[in-house]
């Protein structure tokens, strides 16, 4: 018995003891993934791409769907109506617009975070011998050039905006590594920084297909866009019309001129259409459309928190007539708006009458109150004393927004962005796809290039065309100038395009926030041309002074 | 009159004593040998009271007691008992007769001044015939001329000797015939003779301070008795990882619980019971209700951003689950390690300490079974001031009148507004119930326990239920093996989803809870409709269960060819699982927005660890060695499966119909760690004189980066038993004396698993409604990345003076730690704004003293008081290393690092109290006005810069101490126990209207707001603009330090007469207060809780039953 038992220990001291000793400490985690494992196939490649097309889409997702305020906002035709976020910021300016602001450093750091996905794209597919690119119609090689593409193309677009916001901005075109951390970044200058934009955008227009490789990608046609929009601000005038041209005489991409898509049928006008759930995309009609951001409700993928519309559409629920709220919120409404940016008094006022782009189709001016049925399945509209249904509710601006008079529930806003969740319209995110670029933004680039060049009549025959779709009196060669094209741009593509961009590259920023801006707009100073570096980069750069812009120290 | 001295004790004369009087002896003994249960109850104290106290003890104890006390006696036509009674209220004397010796009612005059006790004795006892024996404090009173009367009952003579277990003998031991009032204790020399009757069986032996014995005596004459310490003490055997060592002969800072800690108060957990009562121990609760939970940290915090938690090892096996899982009542002792020497022995992981815990085991002898419960009501302890609906009113049309909403006016009209807080809270309530059984048979012991504890919180809807079974069973198979588990199965059910305090907290006032049929309305603001009703938490379906498997098997083999060597293997095993559901209806908001939402989640894991430990104790003459060695692994896996979904067809099915839901998102996390290490520990006394201590220990963790998987942790440990010297010999004022000395490396692992891999995060994109699975680069990795570096250097002093009536320990330590694992900021420019790496150092200096004190002890009444109080001052020494031009380190401004500063400290610009009417042309250069905030221009530059920020106190206390005073008068015993501390400020949270969001549409507390009126300094005026002045926002930080009284227990221990009665052996009813009194500065919810917006503190108040038979 004895010697049994102690035969028995000794069998399993000397497992236990070889076992403790023989333990495998590497790491095999069966389920992250790396670059390493990811980027072996052209599927691989293609999980990075979407990666990096997802985080373009932040722009509007909340918290940080103050992204595009940045680039929109605190200028002649949008400012600031709320006290929150960049809002506030460009309601006030003055000292709310600092290095220490939050959302300049949350859209520093968010397009740096793109370019760094772009960057890995690039470098891998560039760099890695070991890839499988066969897949698709397109040889391996063509795969290759295509993702590259992409990824160049994307990171293209995030430096546009880093420029634009910031000017000299680092210029980082490496993958970054735990063992390559850098404490003393420079500040590239611009020029630098846009001849880098201008290759990228170049190599992408090669192998950038016309139509979007897989819906909400890049098109060829976007990428000359770009292309154009640098050889502007470059002041390459001549280019940027050769660029321009290019997108125009695709044959794909044409201007909606006529009603189409889902809601044809009832009253409309054209330039409307293609802003309607289910008519985005180029699949769904939209010939003019050059790149639409995707999302989808309930869908993996479909985006966290997409608030563009609330954050521009009025607050019509908030319209108090005597002591009663009339206005219900219905899907036909659009949602509840919280009206964070709203368009300013000029804005909303240079429209001939019969022009479309501003109608009540497509700038919200009236309601007509509704009874039970006209809501359903929304509640009736509450009857002011001595109202009926059908009357109407007329929005008013003609006093314009100052700190003194904000924050009106009855201030016109835009209706391109309307859109809800028809079982939750009180619900803030809205997850219809947006349009980012369209055929008419090429259009009013190329006047642009053209009267550079000095050919006003070209630019007006051009803008015309623009014109003529909505209705409004096409104009002559002589009355062209910079200020017109920017005014018509204001018209065409109020709250869609990148607009302190437009005014930063025709250099008129300063003055024309100026004049038509007048909540925030008369507290701008010259150097709130340039944002400030973000001071968490500047401490962040231990071993190197980084200069801040002139009049942010 | 004869006057008999010390030495002549004749001890013969006791033995008709009544037992009244035995009782009485026992009693007064406890003066002149200190009671060492009250020595482990109590070691703390305040720093106040410390000089006080010894200053005290210095004057009523001194040595040869009964030549140097002086009285004063001033009584006329006294009898001779109240001289006694009155002598016995004024000294520590006492006095032993037979009141048919003498004429105890004889009265007598004295007036004597500073008399001795013989000048007043020999007084007093003039005229009777009676001789005394003064023995220190005993006075023995006996007819002088008589000899013994020896030939009444007794039949039988038993004599011998008392020694204790070092051979000395023992004065004082009271030895009584079981059963009977027959009796006697030892004299001088520790001998004995008794005579008794022929049938007696069994001889007691008790003395205070040691383990009482029974001896049989049945065919003996003779018995030599060796007394064994009772396990609180000098010799004191103390868990100190990997094995045990007797507390004279540890050369590491090594702090015990005090017993009553466990057991008297209503803990939910064993950081409960730590807080305030082991020195350099800091427990914060970081969130209160039903399953509170708490952050511990020992000495300071050395980490600033990895985990500052110390290893948690239960019955030897590390142990990584919650704490709320353990049964407080099973746990025997709670030992902490805290500096490098005693926690090297856990290499790796030491660097923040370790407490080890010990579940009881079986006891010797009888079967006990002992019931314990108790009952307690809590309400929470303090509430912010919330305004109420006309508060709100007035607040919101002063700041906005055009956002006042219909709705809003509506509510208001009516007079029906809510007051959520009242809505939301509850009186709660708790019952516990602990039954267990304990016992051996010839070769096994065991104890098995059942714990059911269920708390209703005080929040709506926050319940805890936990259900604890424990088995710890040991036989000996035979003379050299022995094999034993101790497992515990425990179930918890959270179940339940309380409101979150927040929105109590926040939610407008004027709205309407609920609708007319009496249900929780969806949407409480109707003009607000994105606002929840916060109490829609209690229509969610919840469910949050989980059970444990904690089992530690382990065998011994004493090996019988070599004496002194034993080997022990551990399989430790832990398994848990958790099962959590949350299903939120469309009668809620949020399952509206939803059209139903769920959440799911099953947690599994395991941790396996296996230690052979291999030991040699033995003493060659004055030589002690006691040899250690480890081979351990020690391997960890958990996964989870959860899933979230939404847009339901129906809420009928809750998340059994998820199938069903338009959005199904699942997911699943895995995570697995290997731990491999080799220990090797040598302690060597001499002549328990000196002593050494050498430890080493490696470790190979597999979360370490690729070059750097294996760490090597020496120490080394010195001690001196001052008191064991010879020239130490008759040192009447100190009873122990010990230095210790000790100097180790510690680790801190804190890293997880793969956290050093770069990877990608899932990134998904659409096109259409097709989902594109999509990543983005998230992580950068480090194969360089390792553990966190503690060197700790410990100088320690333990002491026991006046016989041990106070004793006490000092420590004083520096710990630097090195290659800090910092999140580090990294310019945004990378792409990634943070990587993991080891930089940095930080160093911690502190004071740690404890102490005990039995202040008063008296025939029924004693008073003890236990302290302790640490001082830890912490500072980070260096950062990434980046030197500017003047060659001093730069400072992590992003991250509110600041070299020589402590490791957390707050950082804002600095609030300096309102714009007054007279400064308004100063508030003009800001662009402000009066009433608005005022905000420091620090450099006078006049401009507000991030060079006006200031660093505004530090985080973590520079003080923390809690103090013990214990009361007994007769069986009633009063515990009082407060707690503090110091040295730590917070930003206010809830001093900001920022909350009320834009149209006021959120609700804020009260402030002493300015208005002209009301030229307040303390809060800037109602009004959008008025928290900014130039822009910035500063916020309002202030003193979170407190003294609290944490808890107050009344007990009553029903006496043995009555307990014969009941045929039961032990019978104690208790009533414990818990946070009954709080005194602070701090304007917030609690002082002691770091969520400021978390649930409060409750009070409690807990009623106690305990028996045993």
């Amino acid at each position: 018995m004895r010697t049994k038992l102690f035969n028995i220990i000794t069998v399993i001291l000397l497992v236990v003891f070889l076992f403790g000793c023989e333990i495998n400490l590497d790491e095999k985690p069966p389920h992250l993934i790396t670059t390493e494992s990811l980027y072996s196939n052209l599927a691989g490649f293609e999980t990075g791409l979407n990666g990096a097309y997802s985080r373009i889409r932040k722009e509007f997702d909340a918290p940080i769907d103050f992204n595009r305020n940045m680039f929109t906002c605190g200028t002649d035709n949008l400012t600031g109506n709320w006290t929150q976020g960049l809002s506030t910021t460009f309601a006030s300016w003055d000292d709310l617009s600092n290095p220490q602001n939050i959302y300049y450093d949350q859209v520093f750091a968010w397009l740096y975070n793109l370019i760094n996905a772009t960057n890995t794209i690039i470098n891998q597919a560039d760099s890695r011998t070991d890839v499988d690119w066969v897949g698709g119609s397109l040889t391996p090689e063509g795969n290759k050039n295509r993702v590259i593409a992409e990824a160049k193309a994307v990171r293209a677009w995030a430096y546009r905006n880093l420029t634009y916001c910031w000017g000299d901005v680092p210029l980082n075109l490496k993958e970054s590594l735990g063992s390559t951390i850098k404490t003393d970044w420079e500040r590239t200058p611009v020029a630098e920084v846009r001849r880098q934009i201008i290759s990228d955008l170049l190599f992408a227009e090669k192998y950038v297909p016309v139509e979007p490789v897989i819906q909400g990608r890049l098109t060829k046609g976007a990428v000359q866009h770009y292309l154009a929009e640098m050889y502007l601000v470059l002041n390459k005038p001549d280019s940027a019309l050769y660029w321009t041209d290019k997108v125009i005489s695709t044959p794909q991409y044409k201007l909606i001129t006529g009603r189409y898509g889902v809601k044809k049928n009832q009253p409309g006008v054209p330039f409307m259409d293609m802003f309607c759930n289910g008519n985005r995309n180029r699949e769904e009609g939209n010939t003019e459309a050059l790149w639409v951001w995707q999302f989808e409700f309930e869908t993996i993928g479909g985006g966290s928190d997409p608030s563009t519309r609330a954050n521009h559409q009025g607050r019509f629920m908030d319209i108090k007539i005597g002591s009663v709220v009339p206005l219900q919120i219905t899907f036909e409404r659009g949602g509840r708006g919280k009206a964070y940016t709203a368009p300013t008094k000029w804005a909303i006022e240079i429209y001939e009458p019969q022009d479309d782009r501003g109608s009540n189709y497509a700038m919200r001016k009236w309601f007509i109150l509704k009874d039970a049925a006209g809501n359903a399945p929304y509640p009736a509209d509450k009857l002011p004393v001595n109202y009926h249904y059908g009357d109407t509710i007329k929005l008013n601006w003609s006093v314009d927004l100052t700190k003194a008079t904000w924050q009106r529930a009855d201030w016109p806003y835009s209706r391109k962005v309307e859109g809800t969740n028809p079982d939750n319209v009180t619900q803030s995110p809205n997850f219809d796809d947006y349009i980012a670029l369209r055929l008419a933004d090429t259009y009013l680039l190329k006047a642009e290039a053209q009267f550079k060049l000095g050919r006003p009549d070209d630019a007006a025959a051009t803008i015309n065309i623009i014109r003529a779709r909505s209705k409004a009196s096409p104009v002559t060669g002589a009355k062209i100038n910079i200020d017109y094209i920017l005014d018509e741009r204001s018209r065409e593509l109020f709250l869609e395009e990148d607009r302190r961009f437009t005014l930063l590259r025709t250099g008129k920023w300063f003055e024309r926030t100026k004049a038509f801006n007048h909540f925030g707009g008369e507290k701008i100073a010259l150097r709130d041309t340039l944002f400030p570096i973000p001071q968490s980069v500047i401490d962040a750069n231990l071993t190197k002074l980084m200069p801040q812009n002139p009049g942010w120290n | 009159m004869v006057r008999h001295f010390p030495a002549q004790i004749n001890t013969k004369l006791f033995q008709y004593l009544p037992i009244k009087h035995f009782k009485n002896m026992e009693n007064k003994w406890l003066a002149d040998f200190p009671d060492r249960e009250g020595q482990k109850k109590l070691w703390k104290i305040m720093k106040l009271t410390i000089g006080l106290l010894i200053g005290f003890m210095m004057t009523v104890s001194a040595n040869s007691y009964s030549q140097k006390t002086k009285l004063d006696v001033n009584l006329s036509n006294t009898t001779i008992l109240g001289l006694f009674k009155y002598i016995e209220q004024n000294s520590d004397f006492v006095f032993l007769y037979r009141s048919e010796d003498f004429n105890t009612s004889q009265k007598v005059d004295i007036e004597l001044k500073e008399a001795t006790i013989y000048q007043i004795l020999d007084q007093a006892l003039k005229g009777e015939n009676v001789a005394y024996d003064v023995y220190e404090r005993q006075i023995v009173i006996r007819k002088a001329s008589e000899p013994v009367n020896v030939q009444q009952v007794q039949k039988k003579e038993i004599s011998g000797t008392v020694k204790d277990n070092k051979g000395l003998t023992l004065p004082g031991v009271s030895v009584v015939v079981k059963g009977t009032t027959i009796g006697i204790i030892t004299d001088g020399d520790g001998k004995f003779r008794l005579t008794v009757p022929a049938d007696a069986k069994i001889l007691s032996f008790s003395f205070v301070g040691m383990k009482s014995q029974d001896v049989f005596i049945t065919g003996i004459t003779t018995i030599n008795v060796a007394m064994e310490e009772e396990t609180i003490g000098v010799d004191e055997v103390v868990v100190v990882g990997y094995g045990t060592q007797k507390k004279s002969d540890i050369t590491g800072t090594v702090a015990s619980l005090p017993k009553d800690r466990l057991e008297m108060t209503p803990n939910l957990n064993i950081a409960q019971a730590i807080q305030g009562s082991i020195p350099g121990v800091m427990i914060q609760t970081t969130s209160a209700g039903a399953s509170p939970s708490e952050t511990i940290m020992i000495r300071g915090r050395n980490s600033i951003l990895a985990s500052n938690t110390p290893l948690i090892v239960v019955d030897g096996i590390p142990y990584g689950g919650s704490l709320n899982d353990l049964n407080p009542s099973d746990v025997q002792s709670i030992e902490i390690l805290k500096d490098a020497s005693a926690a090297a022995i856990y290499g790796s992981r030491g660097s923040n300490g370790v407490i080890l815990v010990t579940t009881k085991e079986g006891t010797v002898g009888k079967t006990t079974i002992s019931y314990d419960g108790k009952y307690s009501v809590q309400n929470f302890s303090n509430l912010p001031d919330i305004m109420n609906g006309q508060e709100f009113y007035d607040f919101k049309t002063t700041r906005d009148h055009s956002a006042m909403t219909q709705s809003e006016l509506d509510v208001y009209n009516s007079g029906k507004w809510v007051n959520w807080l009242d809505l939301g809270l509850r009186q709660g309530n708790s019952q516990e119930h602990n039954l267990s059984v304990s016992g051996s048979t010839k070769s096994t012991k065991y104890y098995i326990s059942g714990n059911w504890i269920d708390v209703r919180g005080i929040m709506v809807n926050d319940d805890f239920t936990r259900l604890t079974t424990r088995v710890n069973v040991e036989t000996k198979i035979n003379d050299w093996l022995t094999i034993g588990t101790r497992t515990q199965l425990s179930s918890v059910d959270k179940s339940g989803a309380a409101p979150d305090m927040v929105d109590l907290y926040y939610t407008n006032p004027l709205a309407t809870a609920y609708d007319e049929s009496g249900n929780l309305t969806v949407t409480p603001i109707p003009d607000d409709p994105l606002r929840i009703n916060p109490l829609e938490t209690q229509l969610y379906k919840d469910k949050d269960e989980s059970y444990q498997v904690l089992s530690n098997n382990y065998a011994i083999v004493d090996f019988p060819f070599i004496k002194g060597l034993n080997y022990r293997i551990n399989t430790g095993t832990s398994y848990s699982f958790s099962d959590k559901g949350t299903y939120k209806g469309r009668d809620t908001k949020t399952g509206l927005n939803a059209r139903g939402a769920a959440n799911t989640s099953r947690d599994i894991s395991k941790t396996t660890t296996i230690e052979n430990i291999l030991s040699y104790k033995r003493d060659f003459g004055v030589h002690s060695i006691f040899a250690t060695g480890l081979i351990s692994y020690e391997g960890y896996k958990g996964s989870s499966n959860s899933m979230s979904a939404s847009g339901f067809p129906h809420d009928f099915l809750s998340w059994y119909s998820s199938a069903q839901a338009e959005l199904v998102i699942p997911g699943y996390t895995y995570s697995e760690t290997a731990l491999s290490s080799q220990m090797i520990r040598l302690n060597y006394a001499y002549a328990s004189r000196y002593l050494l201590t050498l430890t080493g220990r490696r470790d190979g963790y597999s979360g370490f980066g690729a070059n750097n998987k294996w760490g090597y942790f020496p120490s080394l440990a010195l001690g001196w038993n001052i008191h064991n010297e010879k020239f130490f010999e008759g040192n009447d004022f100190f009873n122990e004396l010990k230095l210790r000395l000790s100097y180790g490396l510690n680790g801190n692992q804190a890293v997880g698993a793969y956290e050093t891999i770069s990877r990608l995060s899932e990134e998904n994109m659409v096109a259409g409604s097709t989902t594109l699975p999509g990543y983005k680069p998230s992580k950068l990795g480090s194969d360089n990345l390792g553990w966190e570096t503690s060197r700790t250097f410990n100088f320690g002093i333990d002491f026991g003076i006046l016989k041990r009536r106070v004793s006490g320990a000092i420590n004083l330590y520096s710990t630097n730690t090195t290659d800090l694992l910092l999140n580090r900021s990294i310019s945004e420019v990378h792409g990634i704004t943070t990587i993991t790496q080891n930089i940095g150092e930080t160093k911690n200096e502190g004071l740690e003293f404890s102490i005990v004190s039995r202040n008063i002890v008296k025939n029924n009444f004693s008073w003890t008081t236990s302290g302790n109080i640490s001082f830890d001052r912490n500072k980070i020494v260096s950062l990434y290393g980046n030197l500017n031009s003047e060659g001093i380190e730069i400072d992590d401004i992003n991250n509110q690092w600041f070299i020589g500063q402590p490791i957390r400290v707050n950082y804002d610009f600095v609030f300096d109290g309102v714009w007054q009417l007279d400064e308004a042309a100063e508030a003009a250069k800001w662009g402000s006005v009066p009433g608005y905030i005022k905000i420091k221009d620090i450099n006078n530059d006049g401009k507000l810069t991030s060079e006006d920020k200031q660093i505004i106190g530090q985080q973590d206390p520079s003080m923390i101490w809690g103090l013990t005073n214990t009361f007994k008068y007769r069986n009633f015993t009063l515990d009082i126990f407060m707690h503090g501390v110091q040295g730590v400020t917070s930003q206010n949270k809830l001093m900001s209207d920022l909350g009320v969001s834009a149209g006021v549409r959120k609700n804020t507390i009260k402030k002493n707001w300015w208005t002209p009126e009301n030229p307040s300094n303390e809060f800037f005026m109602n009004d959008i603009n008025a928290q900014r002045m130039a822009g910035i926002e500063a916020g309002i930080y202030e003193s979170a330090d407190f003294i609290r009284i944490k808890d107050i227990s009344l007990s009553y221990d029903v006496p043995p007469s009555i307990l014969k009665k009941l045929a039961i052996n032990k019978l104690k009813l208790y009533f414990t207060g818990r946070n009954i009194l709080t005194f602070t500065n701090w304007r917030g919810v609690d002082p002691e809780l770091s969520g400021t917006e978390n649930i409060p503190l409750q009070k409690e108040y807990v009623f106690g039953l305990a028996f045993g038979f």
